[in-house]
C-alpha cells in the first residue's frame, strides 16, 4: 500500500521522502501498520482515503490502499 | 548593574528633531521587560486617549524584547505599537529578522517616536551616536530601491533598514514595515502611523553582542547550542525548517479549515496547484533565517523568472491571495507577495480586502465602473495584482479599500457589511474559527482585532498524545480537549495559553520557538531568561508579565470606548461552511458567549462591560492603569 505523509509527518519517513510503501499480506487495521512503520499515532491528526475523511481506529487497508495521512498544524506567519 | 538589556531607550521628536536618552530602572524593567510591555506601559502613559492616530501627537514605540538578540533560537523578535489607524485602538504588531538584535548592539532596547518632521527624513543609529538624515530623496520609491540607497549613502552594506514603503506614505490604513525587505510588522497599520510621521526609516548598526550583556553568557551560548541540535529531532520544528510556513496549505485543506472565497468555504478545489511540492519546484531558490534562528523557516523565490530580493509567501500570504481570492497560481501569489513588500502593505489585509471587493463586485454592489473596468470576481488574478498597486497607490476603488474592508462597507452600504470578514476593524487571518474554536476566541478578545498568534491552534492540544500537548504539561494543560469545543477547561486552556504567547511578545520569542506550538520546552525558556538575568525568574512571574501586558492593551482599548460588545465575530462564522471537510459547520453562539463570560471571570474583567477590575490590576502590580480607567 502506499501512505502519503503530508505536512511534516515525513519526519517519520527514514530518508523523509513524502510517499511510504508498505507491503501487505492480509487486510490489516491501519493503526497496526502506522505502528509497524514507525508512524506515532498521536502525531496523525487526519486520514483521508479517496478525497474522505476516515477514523483511523476503524480503517482497514489492504495492499491496494493509497491513503493520506496529515499532522495537527496550527499558526502561520 | 542591570543584566541582558542595554537599559537604554531613544526618544526621538520628529517636531523638533531632537532626540534624548533615557536610562532604565531595574524595579520598573522587571515588570515591563521589553516589546509588547514596555510599549503599552509607554502608550498608556504618554498618549492621551483619542489621539488622532495620524496626528504628530500619536506615539510610535519600537521595542526589543528581554532576549532579543540572545545567542538563543528564534529570539530575534521586536514590537511595533501605536494608537491603530486600523481598528483605532491599541495598535501592535512583531517582527523577527536582523534590525532588532542590530538595535540592541547598536545600544538601545526601544525607540519611542514622537512628533512629526516637517520634511521626509529617516534615522541613522550606529553604536549610540544618532542622526536625522533627509529622505525626500526616498519618498516614492519601492522598498528595496530605498534600502540599497541608505546603504549607499552610508557606505556599509550591512546597516539594518527598518522602513515603510509608498502604502505607508499614502496612509494606507493597513501600510506594515519592514526590515531587510524580508520581514515584517503587517499589522495594524503601523507603517501607516510612520508615514503620518514624515518617518521613512530607520537605519542601525551596533557592535556589542548580546553575550556581553548576559549574566552567565555561557550557559545562554550553551543552551543556544543545544537548541540548535534539537530543532531537527521535533516534528514541529523539522516540519518550519523543511517546508516553512508555506507546507500547512495542504494539511489546513486537508482538515476543511483552509479559508476559501473571503472564508464562504473551508476547502479549495485547486489546492494541488498551491502544495509545498509545487512551492519547492516552481518558486523556491533558498533557504534563509532570522538572526540566530536554527529553524530558519524563512523562504527565497523566483519572480518572473528572476529572483526576488522580498523574500518568498509565506502560509498567510498563499492563504490570503490564493485561495482566499479564488486564485491557483502560485506564481501570480509570488508576484502578489512582492508587490506587498515593495510597496509595503500587510499581506493578510491586502487579500483580505481584496476578496471582500470580489465578493462585492460578485453581487453586484461593485460595478465596472467602481472597479475601472476590472472584472473582479473570485478567480481573477491579474485584477488582483491591479488592485494591489492601486491600494497602495490610492488609485481608483483602490483609495476606498485602502481604508479597509469596514470602512469600505460602510461607505458601499447594503449588504457588504457581511462581506468584511473583521473583527475591530481588522481583517481575519487565514486560519477557519469554524474547525479551531479556540482560534475563534483570539479573533474576538485580540486587543488588536482579528490576530492568529494569541494562543497556540486548537489541533495542536486535541490529541493527548501528541508531541505539542506533552510539551504543554508545565502549563498544567493536562487534559486533551477537541479542537470544536468550548467548554471551561478550554477555556481555562485559552487563559493560560494566551499567557504564554504575550510574554513571548514581551521577552522577544518568536511563536515558532517556544512549545507548545514548537520545540523550546517551558524550563528551557526560563533557563534562557535566568542566564540572561540575574532575576532567578519562576513560570508563574513569567505568565504574569504575559498576563500584564495583554491589560495594559486591554485598558488601552477601554479608554477608546471598546467594551464587551467588539470582543465579536464576524457573522460568516456563524454561517455553515460551504464545502470541504467541515461542510455545514458553525461557529457556535451561544457557545461563544459563555465561553467569553468565562474566559472574562478567569480574567477578572467585568462580565457586563470587559474592563479589568481593580482587584486584579492590583494584583498584576497595574494599580496605577485603574485610575487611568473611565
Amino acid at each position: 500500500m502506499r501512505i502519503y505523509l503530508g505536512g511534516h509527518l515525513n519526519f517519520y519517513h527514514p530518508q523523509k521522502e513524502t510517499w511510504l510503501e508498505v507491503k501487505l499480506l492480509q487486510p490489516t487495521p491501519l493503526k497496526d501498520v502506522l505502528e509497524a512503520s514507525g508512524i506515532p499515532l498521536g502525531e496523525v491528526y487526519l486520514v483521508v482515503i479517496e478525497g474522505e475523511l476516515v477514523d483511523m481506529q476503524e480503517t482497514i487497508v489492504s495492499d491496494q490502499s493509497e491513503v493520506k495521512l496529515f499532522p495537527p498544524v496550527g499558526g502561520g506567519c | 548593574m542591570m543584566y541582558g538589556t542595554t537599559g537604554k531607550i531613544l526618544r526621538v521628536d520628529l517636531t523638533t528633531g531632537t532626540w534624548e536618552t533615557e536610562t532604565l530602572t531595574e524595579e520598573y524593567y522587571r515588570l515591563y521587560p521589553g516589546g509588547k510591555a514596555l510599549a503599552g506601559y509607554i502608550l498608556l502613559n504618554e498618549l492621551p486617549a483619542h489621539t488622532d492616530p495620524f496626528s504628530p501627537e500619536n506615539i510610535l514605540v519600537m521595542a526589543n524584547g528581554l532576549l532579543t538578540g540572545a545567542p538563543v533560537s528564534t529570539a530575534t523578535r521586536y514590537t511595533i505599537s501605536a494608537r491603530s489607524p486600523l481598528t483605532m485602538g491599541y495598535g501592535e504588531s512583531e517582527a523577527g529578522g536582523f534590525w532588532g538584535p542590530e538595535l540592541k548592539m547598536a545600544g538601545y532596547e526601544a525607540i519611542v517616536v514622537k512628533g512629526k518632521s516637517p520634511e521626509p527624513v529617516y534615522l541613522w543609529i550606529q553604536d549610540g551616536e544618532v542622526e536625522l538624515r533627509p529622505a525626500a530623496h526616498l519618498w516614492g520609491l519601492k522598498t528595496a530601491e530605498a534600502q540599497g540607497l541608505i546603504r549607499a549613502e552610508l557606505g556599509d552594506e550591512k546597516i539594518r533598514v527598518l522602513q515603510i514603503g509608498p502604502a505607508g506614505e499614502n496612509l494606507v490604513r493597513f501600510a506594515g514595515i519592514t526590515n531587510d525587505l524580508r520581514h515584517f510588522n503587517g499589522r495594524n497599520g503601523m507603517g501607516a502611523v510612520m508615514g503620518s510621521k514624515n518617518l521613512r526609516a530607520v537605519a542601525v548598526r551596533g557592535s556589542t553582542r548580546y553575550q556581553k550583556m548576559a549574566r552567565d553568557s555561557k550557559a545562554l551560548l550553551s543552551l543556544g547550542r543545544e537548541l540548535a541540535k534539537r530543532v531537527k529531532e521535533n516534528p514541529q520544528s523539522w516540519g518550519l525548517q523543511n517546508t516553512g510556513t508555506p507546507g500547512l496549505v495542504e494539511p489546513l485543506n486537508a482538515g476543511g479549515i483552509l479559508p476559501t472565497r473571503n472564508f464562504l468555504q473551508g476547502a479549495f478545489e485547486n489546492v494541488d496547484e498551491l502544495k509545498w511540492e509545487v512551492y519547492e519546484r516552481e518558486l523556491l531558490t533558498a533557504r534563509r533565517s532570522c538572526y540566530a534562528c536554527a529553524i530558519r523557516c524563512k523562504r527565497e523565490v523566483q519572480v518572473d523568472g528572476v529572483p526576488s530580493v522580498y523574500g518568498g509567501p509565506e502560509y498567510e500570504t498563499v492563504g490570503s491571495f490564493g485561495p482566499n481570492c479564488g486564485v491557483s497560481d502560485l506564481h501570480v501569489i509570488a508576484k502578489a507577495n512582492e508587490l506587498c513588500n515593495a510597496y509595503m502593505l500587510d499581506t493578510i489585509s491586502t487579500g483580505m480586502t481584496i476578496s471582500f471587493a470580489m465578493e462585492c463586485f460578485e453581487h453586484g454592489l461593485l460595478t465596472l465602473e467602481d472597479t475601472g473596468g476590472l472584472d473582479l470576481r473570485f478567480g481573477n488574478a491579474e485584477a488582483m495584482l491591479t488592485m494591489i498597486e492601486r491600494i497602495a497607490l490610492r488609485q481608483d476603488l483602490g483609495d476606498l479599500l485602502a481604508e479597509g474592508s469596514l470602512r469600505a462597507a460602510e461607505k458601499i452600504g447594503g449588504d457588504a457589511k457581511f462581506f468584511a470578514i473583521q473583527v475591530k476593524g481588522q481583517e481575519l487571518p487565514m486560519h477557519e474559527p469554524r474547525g479551531k474554536y479556540n482560534v475563534g476566541m483570539g479573533y474576538a478578545i485580540s486587543e488588536i482585532g482579528a490576530d492568529h498568534l494569541v494562543v497556540a491552534h486548537d489541533t495542536m492540544l486535541a490529541n493527548a498524545e501528541a508531541i505539542p500537548f506533552k510539551n504543554a504539561a508545565p502549563l498544567g494543560i493536562t487534559d486533551a480537549q477537541p479542537a470544536q469545543s468550548l467548554n471551561e477547561e478550554k477555556t481555562r486552556q485559552f487563559y493560560v495559553l494566551e499567557k504564554v504567547t504575550s510574554f513571548e511578545k514581551v521577552i522577544g520569542y518568536c511563536f515558532f520557538g517556544p512549545a507548545p506550538r514548537s520545540y523550546i520546552l517551558m524550563d528551557e525558556v526560563l533557563e534562557s531568561v535566568n542566564a540572561a538575568t540575574d532575576w532567578d525568574m519562576s513560570l508563574d512571574e513569567l505568565l504574569e508579565i504575559g498576563e500584564r501586558a495583554t491589560n495594559m492593551a486591554r485598558i488601552f482599548n477601554v479608554r477608546e470606548g471598546f467594551t464587551r460588545k467588539d470582543d465579536a465575530l464576524p457573522e460568516r462564522l456563524f454561517t455553515p461552511l460551504q464545502n470541504g471537510a467541515l461542510e455545514g459547520e458553525i461557529f457556535p453562539r451561544d457557545e461563544f458567549e459563555t465561553a467569553l463570560s468565562n474566559l472574562y471571570k478567569l480574567k477578572g474583567w467585568d462580565l457586563e462591560t470587559g474592563i479589568p477590575t481593580r482587584k486584579r490590576l492590583q494584583e498584576l502590580s497595574l494599580g496605577w492603569a485603574a485610575d487611568l480607567l473611565p
